[in-house]
């Protein structure tokens, strides 16, 4: 009998990996390894003024079939990350676009109202459409119906490793929202992100945790495991949490002490 | 002159042509996005734009980025 698969499904894409790599602050000779290790199928990029010269490219590292994911970093509204969305895509990497709207400087948090308008807009174009998102239930409601194809909320300040600062309301968005939940943001260890899909969400997007780590290649290889095993988890079901006392894991008789009737 | 990317630019009969322009600057057009005065240039359409006075040009590309 052929085995189920387990996708991930945006815009009608499917995915078999679920964790989703972002490119910044690595060597350029870094990216394929990281790629590699991670098992991302997806990988987010940034749209940034060129250099003269016709220097080294991040296309030039990033292995052939990887769905790329442009983001809109540097976006203040839902204006200008509609304009970059646009350009970007004229580079001919498809439709996929992680709206990212910042005007926050201290704590990079994404304003929700301008993300709706820019996802509302940018899905009307065609674009499959994952927002950034402060995880907020009205919010994420409202960009499923602006037509997002999943939400992507944040764990915590972005670049901060500090893990599932939001976990409550992450849940919430689990548990009431239909499109995938894309874990983004915050994350710093491997167990972070085995906890995120043991809750339930769908995927996790990572960057600084494997990009700030001494063996690159090996953390990204430790998130991907991570993961699937978090994955693997929450598709089989996790055992119940007693509220108080024990339940012992053997059997209470047939002890090897004390007297016995004969058989 | 134009400005590319902020920076300004003398245009001579070696770099009017778009095109030029791009190679001149030793630009990877394989791998940039032009905006011209905020409206997309096609690739195939490079050799065809001739740059005036004035003109405000983004040259964009991919890079790393979470």
């Amino acid at each position: 009998m052929e085995e189920k698969r387990d996708l991930l499904m945006l815009g009608g894409h499917a995915f078999t990996s679920r964790f989703i790599l972002g490119s910044g602050k690595f060597s350029l000779a870094l990216v394929k390894a990281a790629v590699e290790h991670a098992g991302a199928q997806i990988v987010t990029l940034a749209l940034r003024r060129a250099n003269p010269g016709g220097a080294d490219n991040i296309l030039d590292y990033i292995p052939e079939g990887v769905t790329l994911l442009p983001n809109t970093s540097g976006a203040r509204n839902a204006t200008e990350a509609v304009r970059i969305a646009r350009f970007s895509r004229e580079l001919g990497c498809g439709d996929f676009v992680k709206i990212e709207v910042i005007h926050d400087s201290k704590y990079l948090l994404p304003d929700n109202g301008e993300t709706i308008k820019a996802t509302e807009t940018l899905a009307g174009e065609g674009f499959i459409v994952m927002p950034y998102m402060f995880p907020d239930l009205n919010a994420a409601r409202d960009l499923v119906n602006a037509g997002a194809a999943c939400v992507m909320p944040l764990a915590a300040p972005i670049g901060s490793n500090k893990g599932l600062c939001g976990r409550e309301f992450i849940q919430i968005l689990i548990d009431e929202i239909d499109v995938p939940i894309i874990v983004d943001a915050g994350i710093g260890r491997p167990s972070q992100a085995c906890e995120a899909m043991e809750m339930g969400a769908d995927a996790i997007m990572a960057n600084t945790a494997i990009a700030t780590a001494k063996d690159i290649p090996a953390m990204a290889q430790a998130f991907k495991k991570a993961v699937d095993a978090g994955r693997t988890a929450w598709l089989s079901g996790l055992g119940r949490v007693l509220q108080k006392g024990a339940d012992p894991s053997s059997p209470l008789t047939g002890f090897l002490s004390g007297e016995r009737e004969a058989v | 002159m134009i400005t590319v990317n902020g920076c300004r630019i003398d245009l001579s009969e070696g770099n009017r042509n778009l095109s030029d322009c791009l190679d001149a600057q030793g630009y990877r057009t394989d791998r940039v996005v032009v905006v011209l005065n905020e409206v997309v240039v096609r690739r195939n359409a490079y050799s065809s734009v001739i740059l005036k006075d004035g003109d405000v040009m983004e040259v964009l590309h991919f890079v790393g980025g979470g």
